[in-house]
């Protein structure tokens, strides 16, 4: 018998938790495709053969277990010290806490900019990998959960009561469940058309500083948002909406934030005109 | 263990069904988007300078996730009357609608959070006005007025064999039936693809009062088709939504959120226009 | 007791993936299509429908398949390999009823003007949703096929159903519909040309042909991953969804433009 509510919970969890996660990343992909500038798309789209970093939005958690990939496993999170600085994968991986030395998505994102400013000495698949990769991760790095803060304890189970039903749901699952379910229902485009929407100095004040520092400015606003619900949670579908009310403004701006920063990188990298992205 | 299979059945059901909100947000955010779509430059630009730069779709469902946060936002009506006797609209919720929509014409000297609140109001509640389950028949020559139909009771939903109620089928299910994975801009455009101007000349015209009148009559079918339950009936013993039942009025809530994005559209031009 | 648990996950999956199609992949062709529509088609084409798009009516054969008065339609959809199916009653062999339904309707289309309205909006409809139907390597339900198990994850699944549920929502299920046109939509102006020659028999005949490679991407063992076959597989549904899609526009055009 448990192996059926196994069998049942595997296939209801594997179904939403793809979709969603999903969701997100082809929003923040589309709101970048909408702001790079002609240059860089048509050169991005002719490295990608035709398609729109949209099609490959997620793609790095599609291609995790292949060979070629494997590597990436580790460039989904990122460790954040007390002081809101990213730990280097050298002090990541002496840390204690736990999931730190796999947190290593800022090295990926250098890694992946790095070889692209090479690019003569790559192949054309070199190329489309490592844009496919600096899309998957800049949407990780905009994703609170995947903060692991090193003097926080990790967040205990969240359980809520909706519809009559009570479920208990892992820290960052539920704020993917909250993020999408209830503010996200849009697709793709959709988050061109609502978010999309900034001026020329609310993009520049957004993408200003290095990309070390935007993971600083996410983890201080993360910690904060984080913060907005106790470890352990219960929720009913009253208290749970006007929770999400209040997240509702922070995360639609935490996405759009997102989609303009990967815009700026792939500029910085396609666009001799366009202004320089640093690292550091 | 039978207990088991409708415990597990009961999750499956019920999970994806507990937004229980008029229209569900994606049939707000159509209704916006082609109102959206069919605004002039100046409209558009005023509006969401009044917006603060967002999108009317963004704030279209503000009003159901907010209302429990304020008394004067709870009391808000999302439900209309009709006056069985005239057929028109009657009662407080068209009044507040008309009440908004008054402010809205001075929006210039309006405070912002009046502004704000107005706003909301009318991009909300002016959907749901074409939504067929939210008009209730109401008979004023009594005393008191009495609810004669509304959409509170129980019915067999025959393609997704469950029950659900009424009012709950014409929200999500109505437009989710058929269309699973369509989002508001899949709406706007399947339904706004190629409308003729003589179309939209006949829908917009007349008043408020007018609109809400053919609204109500052409959704009164809804309760001849399926008329009301006893309270505890059983599966079997309530009124079956068919197939071919979902499949026309899907058609009919497309045609209501056409509609109404046409009709909100002459309106915020009217408004917001100069 | 067991059978009845093992009957309700086999009901749930199949309901969540009964058409191979789904609502997605043929709203997927019709946007396709729709881009490729000449304008005078585009707005001939929505008169007969409301001034909606194609695009709604996408998928209205699979809801209103299973009663009166459009179950006779039901058999439409997928080409059953039996012997009784493909030849007539002298053993003449036919083609499969969708691509027989496009050539009836083709041809009697050809002077829409003088037919009903209602004959030209139930021919649109048909028409949208079929063309879809015949490039979709699951519609043809090979006898073959029928028996043969995979390994997906640990599980084991029937062919047919990996191909319905998994194969799409494996990748780009997140993508609307609207966004996947836009990305399969690349191909060059003489690509699209001669995608579009020939006749429903030829491109049947290539859905055939398409159906059996990816039969034979399998690997021998049947346990399939990204690498070995979903990566492989999923090229093969964009190239039908695709080429579906051009070939949509052209016999819509060859119809309504005029």
């Amino acid at each position: 018998m448990k192996q059926f509510f196994a069998i049942i919970i595997t296939l209801l969890v594997a179904h939403n938790a793809s979709a969603w996660s999903g969701a997100i990343h082809s929003g923040i992909a589309a709101i970048a495709d909408a702001n790079l500038t002609a240059d860089a798309k048509s050169a991005i789209d002719e490295a990608l053969e035709g398609h729109s970093i949209i099609y490959y939005a997620h793609w790095m958690d599609d291609v995790a277990d292949s060979e070629t990939h494997k590597h990436t496993k580790s460039w989904h999170n990122v460790a954040i010290t007390p002081k809101n600085v990213p730990l280097s994968a050298k002090k990541a991986a002496k840390s204690k806490v736990k999931g730190a030395s796999n947190a290593l998505a800022l090295e990926g994102l250098v890694t992946a900019i790095n070889a692209l400013t090479n690019r003569s000495a790559l192949t054309t698949q070199q190329v489309a990998d490592n844009i496919r990769y600096i899309v998957s991760i800049v949407c990780d790095l905009h994703c609170p959960p995947h903060y692991i803060f090193t003097d926080t304890p990790a967040w205990s189970d969240v359980t809520y009561t909706l519809a009559g039903n009570k479920h208990t749901l892992k820290y960052s699952a539920f704020w993917e469940y909250s993020a999408i379910r209830h503010t996200f229902i849009w697709k793709t485009q959709e988050f061109v058309h609502q978010l999309s929407r900034k001026s020329p100095e609310q993009v520049a004040a957004l993408t200003a500083g290095s990309i070390t520092d935007w993971v600083s400015r996410n983890a201080e606003q993360y910690r904060v948002v984080l913060g907005m619900m106790e470890s352990g949670a219960h929720f009913n579908e009253r208290t749970f909406r006007l929770w999400n009310n209040k997240i509702y403004p922070i995360s639609t701006e935490i996405v759009a934030t997102a989609g303009y920063r990967l815009a700026a990188i792939l500029n910085s990298l396609f666009d001799e005109k366009a202004p320089r992205v640093k690292t550091k | 263990m039978k207990k088991i299979v409708l415990f597990i059945l009961g999750i499956l059901l019920t999970a994806p069904s507990h937004e229980c909100f008029a229209w569900g947000r994606n049939g707000h955010a159509t209704i916006t988007y082609i109102a959206e779509r069919h605004l002039t430059p100046q409209a558009k630009a005023n509006i969401e300078k009044c917006l603060d730069g967002g999108s009317m779709v963004y704030y279209s469902s503000w009003l159901d996730y907010h209302r429990d946060e304020h008394k004067v936002w709870k009391r808000l009506r999302h439900t209309f009357d009709i006056d069985i006797a005239t057929g028109k609209p009657a009662g407080r919720p068209i009044k507040q609608l008309r009440s908004s929509l008054k402010k809205l014409h001075n929006y210039q000297e309006l405070p912002d959070s009046t502004l704000k609140l107005s706003l909301y109001h009318f991009l909300h509640a002016f959907g749901d006005f074409h939504c067929p389950g939210h008009i209730q028949h109401v008979d004023y020559t009594g005393e008191k007025p009495k609810i004669v139909k509304y959409t509170d009771y129980d019915v067999y939903y025959a393609p997704r064999k469950k029950r659900i109620q009424y009012h709950k089928l014409w929200d999500t299910p109505v437009l989710s039936h058929n269309h699973t994975d369509w989002g508001y801009m899949d709406w706007g455009h399947a339904l706004d693809s190629g409308v003729s101007q003589e179309y939209i000349d006949r829908v917009t015209a007349g008043t408020l009062e007018d609109w809400f009148t053919e609204a109500a009559s052409s959704t009164v079918r809804i309760y001849s088709d399926i008329p009301r339950s006893p309270k505890g009936a059983k599966d079997e013993e309530l009124p079956v939504v068919t197939l071919n039942l979902m499949n026309e009025y899907g058609d009919l809530a497309a045609e209501q959120m056409l509609k109404a994005g046409l009709r909100m559209a002459k309106l915020i031009n009217e408004i917001f226009g100069e | 007791m067991k059978r009845v648990i093992f009957a309700l996950l086999f009901a749930l999956i199949a309901a969540s993936s009964a058409v191979a199609w789904d609502s997605r992949g043929h709203s997927t062709v019709a946007y396709l299509a729709e881009r490729h529509l000449t304008p005078r088609a585009k707005a001939n084409i929505e008169r007969y429908i409301n001034g909606k798009s194609i695009v709604y009516y996408a998928s209205w054969m699979d809801y209103n398949r299973t009663d009166p008065p459009f179950d006779v339609t039901n058999d439409w959809h997928v080409d059953y390999w039996t012997d009784k199916q493909r030849t007539d009653s002298e053993g003449n062999p036919q083609p499969p009823l969708s691509v027989s339904q496009i050539k009836r309707i083709v041809a009697e289309m050809g002077d829409f003007r003088t037919m009903p309205d209602s004959l030209v909006n139930i021919n649109i409809k048909y028409l949208v949703h079929l063309v879809g139907d015949m490039h979709c390597p699951v519609h043809i339900d090979f006898p073959r096929f029928r028996p043969v198990r995979v390994t997906v994850d640990g599980k084991t699944t029937k062919y047919h159903a990996m191909w319905d549920g998994m194969i799409v929502s494996k990748k780009h299920k997140e993508l609307s519909a609207m966004q996947f046109a836009r990305e399969l939509d690349k191909f060059s102006t003489e690509q699209i040309a001669t995608t579009q020659q020939g006749t429903p028999d030829d491109w049947y005949a290539e859905t055939v042909r398409e159906a059996d490679k990816a039969f034979k991407l399998l690997p021998e063992d049947k346990i399939v991953t990204y690498d070995n076959y979903f990566n492989k597989a999923i090229e093969i549904v964009e190239e039908r969804l695709t080429v579906a899609g051009y070939r949509l526009a052209v016999i819509l055009n060859s119809i309504f433009d005029k």
